[in-house]
């Protein structure tokens, strides 16, 4: 009897604790602001005090903290896994490139015009599949990255085909350019931040509770008058939406894009492999993924730079080891440790309050 | 365009649809049977060739002669990834996409494997008879095209046969039709998943020395086989082998019509078209009975 007592309050300990957080999200006015700023405040000077060639490192880790926490809002969320983000990627890039190219419009207007078409590119495999359960998604994703990647290629008359566009270099933050990669870090930093909060607000919205009952019980979301099919798709559309951006701010810092290198599935999968590392479904997840997915990728070029294929054997390998051993990736350790560290503060600070 | 070429692109296609349907049936096995995508798929194909052209390359062999040393080296390299990789899935109780997620790390590997074993370069296998063709009329068949069509019929029967007339064959629809009744008759199905696996990673091997004698042979043909046997799959139906070998032959003569009429290019986005439309219309394709 004793037992079962404290199994039920352990049940409810965690919806409490779970409710918790939730009302401690509701408002941005319960944010520790000293912390959040504190945080801010060393990221923001960090290029200040770092060695110049680890700047394009950290920059590496915003950009693919940015591009996992977008691709997290369907897959992690919504819990339909897609291989197939490349896609996005490449409508954002190419589509700014052009304007921007043959009718001089600024960057920053071109990536919410490549945004805006990401939408449609996105419910033309969003409403045949979230019909239907399965692997479907999955597919579709992988083949539409595979139709978009050979659509550019044979539109050789506008996207130059597998030559690829080389964008000229101005340095200018009228065209989305810096002069150093110290400029992009704040590009990249503010690019992953708003991903992030634009993932924090989805998750703890009304919304993100919806996105998490489908992706654990359809049936019973749908049963209590949650349209799956509605949901997956909002998740689909501001995913595609925020990764496109990337592409179109990606295109300005690499200067040269082509097909096989924002359309390639191994785009898609380096997105999908530091969401997994992370942790999908988790707000913080996507850096912690990014940074271990970057670190991994400058030990790998430094171990075996000049094997062919090497680094992507690795991260084959990586992908396989995560899934066996932490599907549910590592973010859960370092929250584990923080709570950790942090218990017998917040016990002080509570003991007060507690009956 | 006269009648008579597009006769010829569809005769093409059909020849060349036999060899999807064919890797498209081991696909549709271990995705039926025990739910599991194959995502390595193409790659086991792809890997498959390799073997083919250096016993070409070294010997001489014949790439036919092939065909029973890779399927059996193939179903036990099969069988190695089944307790790798898949049992351990089934052990964590992976989720779906975790599943998928492993098998791509699986097909990442293995192309950069061979990238990394035997170069970028593209490797081609001359066969005695590559150059050869029988003219029916204004209708050319080349006679590689033939060969790999008969191949991929006999390879079809011969899978079928061993489904419905062997009693293993049975046990493996049983699996897929209620695991747990099979469980009741005294079927272990670890063993049958262990045997559907080999068998469709032992099909992808035995469809490459075929392709082998038209194709050119790089580390990267595995992806785009992996796609279109997945839409052969949902074409045909989950699980069906009929339909696999059928949606196969539409595929294939699909590519082959529109290579014609437009370009090579623009056969991906009809067969785009096609998975999109079958989804929206027929999600259970031509044979579906177990749709999950």
């Amino acid at each position: 009897m004793k037992r079962e007592m404290t199994q039920e309050m352990e049940m409810h300990k965690e919806t409490i604790e779970k409710m918790g957080t939730h009302r401690y999200a509701k408002g941005l006015a319960r944010i520790p602001k000293v912390k959040v700023g504190l945080f801010i405040l060393l990221l923001a000077s960090m290029p200040l005090f770092v060695p110049s060639s680890f700047v394009h490192y950290i920059n590496l880790i915003f950009f693919f903290t940015a591009l996992s926490a977008a691709w997290n809002v369907i897959s992690g969320f919504g819990g339909q896994l897609s291989l197939g983000h490349s896609a996005f990627f490449a409508v954002g890039a190419y589509t700014s490139t052009l304007l921007y190219l043959h009718y001089g419009l600024t960057p920053w207007i071109g990536m919410i015009a490549g945004a805006f078409l990401a939408l449609p590119t996105a419910f033309l495999i969003g409403y045949p599949t979230f019909r239907l359960r399965g692997a479907y998604f999955v597919l579709a994703t992988l083949a539409l990255a595979e139709v978009i990647r050979r659509l550019l290629v044979y539109l050789k008359g506008v996207t130059k085909g597998s030559v690829g566009i080389t964008l000229p270099f101005l340095g200018d933050l009228r065209v989305l350019q810096f002069r150093s990669e110290r400029g992009y870090y704040y590009l990249l930093l503010l690019m992953a931040l708003v991903v992030i909060f634009v993932g924090w607000r989805v998750r703890y919205s009304r919304m993100g509770y919806f996105f998490l009952a489908i992706r654990e019980e359809q049936d019973a979301a749908e049963a209590l008058g949650v349209n799956p099919k509605r949901y997956k798709m909002i998740a689909l559309l501001i995913s595609a939406f925020l990764t496109a951006i990337a592409g179109s701010i990606y295109a300005q810092w690499a200067c040269y894009i082509d097909p096989d290198a924002v359309c390639s599935i191994e785009l898609s999968v380096q997105i999908a492999l530091a969401g997994i590392l992370g942790g999908m479904g988790t707000v913080w997840g996507p850096f912690a993924g990014a940074t271990i997915f970057v670190l991994s990728q400058a030990v790998g070029l430094t171990l075996m730079g000049g094997v062919v294929g090497g680094v992507y054997m690795l991260y084959g390998m990586l992908l396989i080891v995560a899934i066996l051993i932490r599907p549910q990736g590592v973010i859960g350790l370092l929250e584990e440790a923080y709570r950790a560290l942090s218990k017998p503060l917040s016990k002080k600070l509570t003991a007060h309050v507690r009956p | 365009m006269e009648v008579h070429q597009i006769i010829q692109a569809v005769v093409n296609g059909l020849l060349l649809g036999g060899i999807y349907g064919l890797i498209a049936i081991g696909l549709t096995l271990p995705f039926g049977v025990m739910d599991i995508p194959n995502f390595a798929h193409g790659e086991f194909v792809m890997l498959a060739m390799y073997p083919t052209f250096f016993l070409w390359a070294a010997f001489g062999f014949d790439p036919i002669l092939s065909v029973p040393i890779v399927i059996p080296l193939f179903f036990l390299i099969g069988i190695g990834v089944y307790y790798l990789i898949l049992r351990r899935l089934f052990i964590v109780n992976a989720s779906p996409p975790a599943r998928l997620l492993a098998l791509a790390g699986l097909s990442i590997f293995l192309f950069n494997f061979a990238m990394y074993k035997w170069g970028t370069t593209h490797h081609v296998l001359k066969a005695s008879y590559g150059m050869s063709a029988i003219a029916i009329g204004p209708i050319i068949i080349r006679v590689p095209l033939l060969i790999s069509f008969v191949g991929s019929v006999i390879l079809t029967l011969l899978v079928m046969l061993f489904l419905n007339k062997t009693f293993t064959g049975k046990a493996l629809l049983a699996t897929a039709q209620d695991r747990e009744a099979a469980i009741l008759m005294g079927i272990n199905p670890w063993r049958m998943y262990m045997i559907c696996f080999g068998l469709g990673v032992g099909l992808a091997a035995g469809a490459a020395p075929f392709l082998c004698t038209f194709q050119v042979i790089f580390p990267t043909a595995g992806i785009s086989l992996t796609l279109m046997a997945f839409v052969i799959v949902i074409l045909g139906g989950l699980g069906s082998v009929p339909g696999a070998y059928l949606g196969g032959l539409v595929i294939g003569m699909t590519e082959s019509v529109i290579s014609l009429l437009l370009t090579p290019e623009l056969a991906w986005v009809a067969i785009f078209t096609i998975f999109v439309l079958i989804l929206l219309y027929k999600p259970k394709g031509f044979f579906g009975k177990w749709i999950k």
